[in-house]
């Protein structure tokens, strides 16, 4: 399956103006970059992420017939900026495996539980924790996350569901998804 | 507590201020997206022509390795095989014109093998031999037996063997056998020539790696001697080579 990055390059980007490009891509910032903060656990990287998302944006966006999915779509740039991200870091981090503390900002992040599950949620695979980002924290419904990630809308539920069992294995499933 | 809430406030910790990001990310799009476009048109450009200039002297370097060894070996066949074949042979005829120091005995009661190594096997170095009966013909009795030595041997090395009593020739046939063809036999099928000599070089034997660690590789020549009829079975045997002579019986 195409997924919904994987949009042919053109240079149908001159004709979007810089004005509407910025109405356009503004409100999709904050999202992007905590979907990337969710999946890299790094803010600088983060940002980064976001921002070769932007350019790729720029370069892409012109040819997109449909911008009422531009949502969608730039999340799912981002995700796999992300994915790029976490190969590059691979290297440093496969001799020391997950980092048991992940890197503090404030002192509220050294309560228990908001450590735990962010571990816990960095320990998944880039899919896996894809769509619990998605649907858990930016609060996108199944069928839209399925969009971003580029499958089917069983086969995200699928994917949310097996995640949460990882997550939480004690809870059932529909009190989870509340 | 529900996942979700859990899920928002595990992040919500960790997530700076975004003051900004927004513009700051636009901004930099807009300033930088025509100089990064323009880059990326020219490294895919660059990118095609330098994958077949890679590919293209990757050819090139696998024919100049292939066509340079040629070169090479022709070059040290040419220049090292003919000096060196020219002192194999001036030793090998020096090595042949020795005189055989081989006892004589009156009666085959008279000879013991020997000297024997205390791995059992018979010799007086740096050659020792060991090996056991092979077929028998109408014209005598064949042995096949093994040469081996864990010193380093340089030049060749020529073995003539005698009956010790009756000075009977002994022969050699098949591998390593040379000099003089003094007859020929039936051997499984297959006619063979008998040579006086049997003549050993170092790169012509099977490097084998032995115990214990302090003689690491030994030189190994497998061989066939045949022994007439009219042989009492006493057999001397002289081994020449560059720098020793050595001689031991068979019996």
């Amino acid at each position: 399956m195409q997924r919904v990055a994987d949009v042919k390059p053109s240079s149908a980007s001159q004709q979007v103006s810089e004005s509407t490009f910025a109405d356009l891509l503004k409100p999709l910032i904050e999202p992007g970059f905590r979907l990337a903060l969710a999946m890299l656990h790094d803010a600088q990287a983060a940002e980064d992420a976001v921002q070769e998302a932007s350019f790729t944006a720029w370069r892409k966006l012109g040819r997109m017939r449909d911008q009422g999915r531009l949502r969608p779509w730039f999340l799912g740039v981002v995700a796999n900026k992300c994915r790029n991200a976490r190969r590059k870091r691979w290297v440093v981090e496969v001799s020391v495996g997950v980092p048991e503390e992940l890197p503090a900002i404030s002192l509220e992040e050294r309560t228990l539980r908001g450590t735990d599950l962010r571990r816990a949620i960095s320990r998944l695979s880039h899919d896996d924790r894809l769509v619990v980002v998605l649907y858990f924290y930016l609060d996108m419904p199944v069928d839209e996350v399925a969009t971003v990630a580029g499958t089917s809308v069983g086969a995200t539920r699928a994917r949310l569901y097996r995640a949460i069992k990882k997550l939480r294995p004690d809870v059932a499933i529909e009190e989870a998804l509340r | 507590m529900s996942l979700r809430r859990d899920v928002h406030s595990a992040f919500d910790q960790i997530t700076p201020s975004m003051g900004g990001l927004p513009e700051r990310v636009v901004q930099t799009v807009l300033s930088e997206g025509a100089t990064r476009r323009r880059r990326e048109k020219m490294l895919f450009r660059i990118r095609a022509p330098l994958s077949l200039v890679a590919v293209l002297l990757l050819i090139v370097l696998v024919a100049a390795v292939f066509v340079g060894g040629r070169i090479v070996q022709d070059w040290n066949a040419l220049h090292k095989s003919s000096p060196a074949g020219q002192s194999n042979q001036s030793q090998l005829a020096e090595l042949e014109a020795r005189p055989l120091q081989l006892p004589v005995l009156k009666a085959a009661t008279e000879c013991n093998t020997g000297p024997w190594n205390s791995d059992g096997t018979v010799g007086s170095g740096p050659l020792s031999i060991y090996g056991g009966l092979g077929p028998r013909t109408s014209w005598g009795t064949y042995w096949n037996n093994v040469f081996y030595t864990d010193q380093q041997i340089a030049g060749p090395i020529v073995v003539r063997v005698r009956d010790v009593v009756n000075n009977v020739n002994v022969v050699f046939v098949g591998k390593y056998a040379a000099g003089p063809v003094v007859g020929t036999d039936t051997l499984n099928g297959t006619r063979v020539q008998q040579h006086a000599e049997l003549v050993l070089y170092a790169n012509n034997a099977a490097l084998v790696t032995v115990n214990p660690p302090s003689k690491p590789h030994a030189f190994v020549w497998g061989f066939t001697v045949g022994v007439p009829n009219d042989s009492t079975g006493s057999t001397g045997w002289q081994v020449d080579g560059m720098g020793f002579s050595e001689v031991f019986l068979s019996c």
